[in-house]
C-alpha cells in the first residue's frame, strides 16, 4: 500500500471514530460529551431533507452556531424539559470523503436513529446523511459542522436529543 | 348521522352549556371523527391550506389535506388561483403524487384521464371506444367531469368545500382578520416546512394551542431561561369557534417598547436564542386559532401556518409553513433561524406539547370521565390576562353548535355529584 492510500485510510478510520463518538454520547447519555466533540463556534444543524432539497433556509429542526448553544441545549433537557423517558441507538456507515483541504475534512455517511421508548418498544426514528466538516488539530479530530439531513423529513412525535 | 350520536346510550355523553366539562369519548370516537369530517371540514368552515407565495408561476402546484381528503392548490395559466379534490372524476386515484411542482397538465396514472391545473377535465382515453366499437355514450360530457372544485380566499390562502359558508372576512370576525392582514401586509417568503405525526385526536392539538393556562406550567424552558417577560400585557380575544392570543411589550412613558434583560433559573450560554428584533409593532406573541384546525403563529420573530390534518381519532399530522419576508436582510432571517429552536418538532418548548398530549390520548379510556374546565370560570368572554380557559371553553361552544350537538344546564352537574 502506498502513502497516500494509508493517508486516506487513516482520514476514514479518524472520521468513522468521530462519528462513532458522537453517537455512543448520545445513546449512553453523556450528552454532556455531545458539544464537545465540537470547536468551540462548530455548528450543529438539523436540515430536513425536503427543505434541503428545495434550498430553503429556515426549516431547520435544530440551528446550533456555537458549541454554547449546545451546552444550553443539554441544561435544558437535564433540567427543565418535560418529555418521557427514551433511548436512542445510532447507526452510522462507513465513511465517504468527500475533499481534504489542508486540515479541513469533508465527509459524508448514513445514519440510522432507532428510538425505543419508556415501554421498550423500538422503531425506527430517523434515517439520512450526515455533512461533516470535521478539523483535525494536534492529534485530535472535532467538527467544524455537523448538518444532519433526515431522509424522514416527516417525523414523528418529537426529537428531543441530537439525531 | 346525528342521530345515531343522539341514540347511542352506550357513550352517555353530558354536555354542559357552559362547556366547562369535556366527555373523553370525543377523543377517541370513530363515529364522531366521521361526522367531523362531514359537518366541520367539508362543512360550512373556511381552513387555511397555504400562502400564494408558494405558488408563483402558472403550473405551479402544492398538496395539502383538508380533513381527510387529499387537495391540490394552484396557479393556473391565468395567474388565478385553484384549489381542488385531488382525487380522479373515474376511480378515485391520486391526480398528483408529488408534495409540489410545476405541471399544467397532470394525468392519472390508472386510465390516463387527463387534467389541466385548475382541474378541469381535458381528454379521456377511448371516448368514443376503438373502430366504433365501445367508448361512452354521446351524452358523455368532459365538463361534467372534472376535479372537485373548492372555493378560495387569494393571499393567505384559504379554502372551503361549502357553498353555505359566510365571506372568510365573516367567518374570521374582525380582529383576526385584521391580525392576519397585518402579519401579512408586506410580500412573504417561505423559509421551510415541517411535518410531524403525533399520536393524539386533533381537537387536543387545537385545545393546547388556545390554551394560556399550559404555557408557564409545561414550558418551563421560557420562565426558567428568563425568556419570559412577566412584564407583557396580555390579550386573550375569545372569538368563538376561533381565538386570538396577544402579547405586547410593556412600553416606557412616551410609548416606546422596551425590551428588558432575560432573567431565570439559568443563563443562556449563547444569548442568539434570545435576541430579537421588533417588528409587528410590540406585539412578541400573537396566536390565531381558526377553527376547526388552522394556525397562523408569531413568536418574537418567528412565523408560521400550520395545518393540522385528522387521520383517525388517534392519530394527526402538523404541517408547518415557516416564512418570513421578501425584504429580510440577513441577519433577519438568521435571527428568525435561531429562534425557532424554540419550536417545531425538537423545539424546546414544542416538543413538549406533541409529549403531553400523546400522554393524554395514553391515558382516556372510554368510562364516563371528562376533562375539567373551569379556570376564569365558566365563561367565554374576552380578557386582559393568559390565566383563563375561556378560549377552550370557546372551541368547545363553537364545536357543538356546528355538529348540531345539544347542550345541558343542569343534567350534567347533578350527575357529577
Amino acid at each position: 500500500m502506498n502513502a497516500a492510500v494509508e493517508k486516506f485510510a487513516d482520514l476514514e478510520r479518524v472520521v468513522s471514530r468521530l462519528n462513532l463518538r458522537y453517537g455512543m454520547s448520545i445513546d449512553e447519555d453523556r450528552l454532556e460529551d455531545w458539544p464537545e466533540l465540537f470547536v468551540e463556534n462548530g455548528r450543529y444543524i438539523i436540515d430536513p431533507r425536503e427543505n434541503r432539497d428545495l434550498g430553503l433556509d429556515g426549516g431547520y429542526w435544530m440551528y446550533y452556531t456555537s458549541r454554547g448553544m449546545m451546552r444550553d441545549r443539554v441544561t435544558a433537557l437535564r433540567h427543565v424539559n418535560v418529555f418521557n423517558k427514551h433511548y436512542y441507538r445510532h447507526l452510522s456507515s462507513e465513511t465517504f470523503i468527500e475533499s481534504v483541504e489542508g486540515d479541513v475534512i469533508a465527509s459524508r455517511s448514513n445514519y440510522l436513529v432507532v428510538e425505543t421508548n419508556w415501554e421498550g418498544k423500538s422503531q425506527l426514528l430517523s434515517a439520512g446523511v450526515y455533512h461533516d466538516k470535521i478539523s483535525i488539530k494536534d492529534g485530535e479530530a472535532r467538527f467544524l459542522e455537523k448538518v444532519v439531513v433526515p431522509d424522514s423529513f416527516h417525523t414523528r412525535t418529537a426529537i428531543i436529543s441530537p439525531l | 348521522m346525528n342521530q345515531m350520536i343522539a341514540n347511542d346510550t352506550s357513550t352517555n355523553w353530558n354536555w354542559r352549556s357552559d362547556f366547562t366539562r369535556v366527555p373523553y369519548e370525543v377523543y377517541v370516537d370513530q363515529q364522531l371523527f366521521d361526522l367531523e369530517q362531514e359537518k366541520l371540514f367539508r362543512g360550512p368552515c373556511w381552513h387555511l391550506i397555504g400562502l400564494e407565495c408558494e405558488i408563483r408561476e402558472p403550473g405551479d402546484f402544492e398538496t395539502t389535506y383538508i380533513g381527510t381528503t387529499p387537495i391540490v392548490y394552484s396557479r393556473g395559466p391565468d395567474a388565478d388561483v385553484h384549489a381542488f379534490v385531488n382525487r380522479c372524476a373515474h376511480r378515485g386515484a391520486r391526480v398528483i403524487r408529488e408534495l409540489r411542482g410545476n405541471n399544467p397538465n397532470p394525468s392519472c396514472p390508472y386510465h390516463n384521464w387527463r387534467y389541466d391545473i385548475t382541474g378541469n377535465l381535458v381528454s379521456v382515453p377511448m371516448q368514443k371506444g376503438l373502430k366504433g366499437k365501445g367508448g361512452y355514450s354521446e351524452d358523455f360530457s368532459k365538463d361534467c367531469h372534472g376535479l372537485q372544485r373548492l372555493r378560495i380566499h387569494a393571499g393567505v390562502l384559504f379554502a372551503t368545500f361549502s357553498e353555505e359558508a359566510p365571506t372568510l372576512r365573516e367567518y374570521l370576525g374582525e380582529p383576526i382578520w385584521e391580525r392576519i392582514a397585518m402579519i401579512g401586509s408586506k410580500p412573504l417568503r417561505v423559509t421551510g416546512y415541517q411535518r410531524q405525526t403525533v399520536q393524539c385526536n386533533w381537537k387536543l392539538f387545537v385545545e393546547n394551542n388556545r390554551d394560556t393556562y399550559h404555557g408557564p406550567q409545561l414550558h418551563s424552558f421560557v420562565p426558567n431561561f428568563g425568556l419570559v417577560n412577566p412584564t407583557e400585557r396580555a390579550q386573550v380575544d375569545v372569538e368563538p369557534p376561533h381565538a386570538l392570543l396577544t402579547s405586547r411589550l410593556p412600553t416606557d412613558e412616551e410609548g416606546v417598547a422596551k425590551i428588558p434583560a432575560p432573567r431565570g433559573r439559568f443563563e443562556l450560554e449563547d444569548t442568539g436564542l434570545s435576541q430579537s428584533i421588533n417588528e409587528l409593532e410590540d406585539i412578541q406573541v400573537s396566536v390565531v386559532s381558526i377553527f376547526p384546525s388552522s394556525l397562523f403563529t408569531c413568536i418574537r420573530n418567528v412565523r408560521s401556518c400550520r395545518r393540522l390534518i385528522p387521520k383517525d381519532p388517534n392519530t394527526m399530522e402538523i404541517e408547518y409553513i415557516w416564512f418570513g419576508y421578501e425584504d429580510d436582510d440577513e441577519e433577519m432571517r438568521e435571527v428568525r433561524r435561531k429562534q425557532n429552536n424554540i419550536l417545531g418538532p425538537a423545539g424546546y418548548v414544542a416538543m413538549e406539547d406533541a409529549e403531553v398530549l400523546e400522554m393524554i390520548q395514553n391515558g382516556i379510556s372510554r368510562d364516563g370521565a371528562e376533562g375539567f374546565i373551569e379556570l376564569g370560570g365558566n365563561g367565554t368572554e374576552s380578557t386582559d390576562h393568559f390565566n383563563t380557559e375561556a378560549t377552550v371553553r370557546g372551541f368547545w361552544k363553537g364545536y357543538c353548535e356546528l355538529m348540531g350537538i345539544e347542550t345541558s344546564a343542569e343534567a350534567a352537574t347533578e350527575e357529577a355529584g
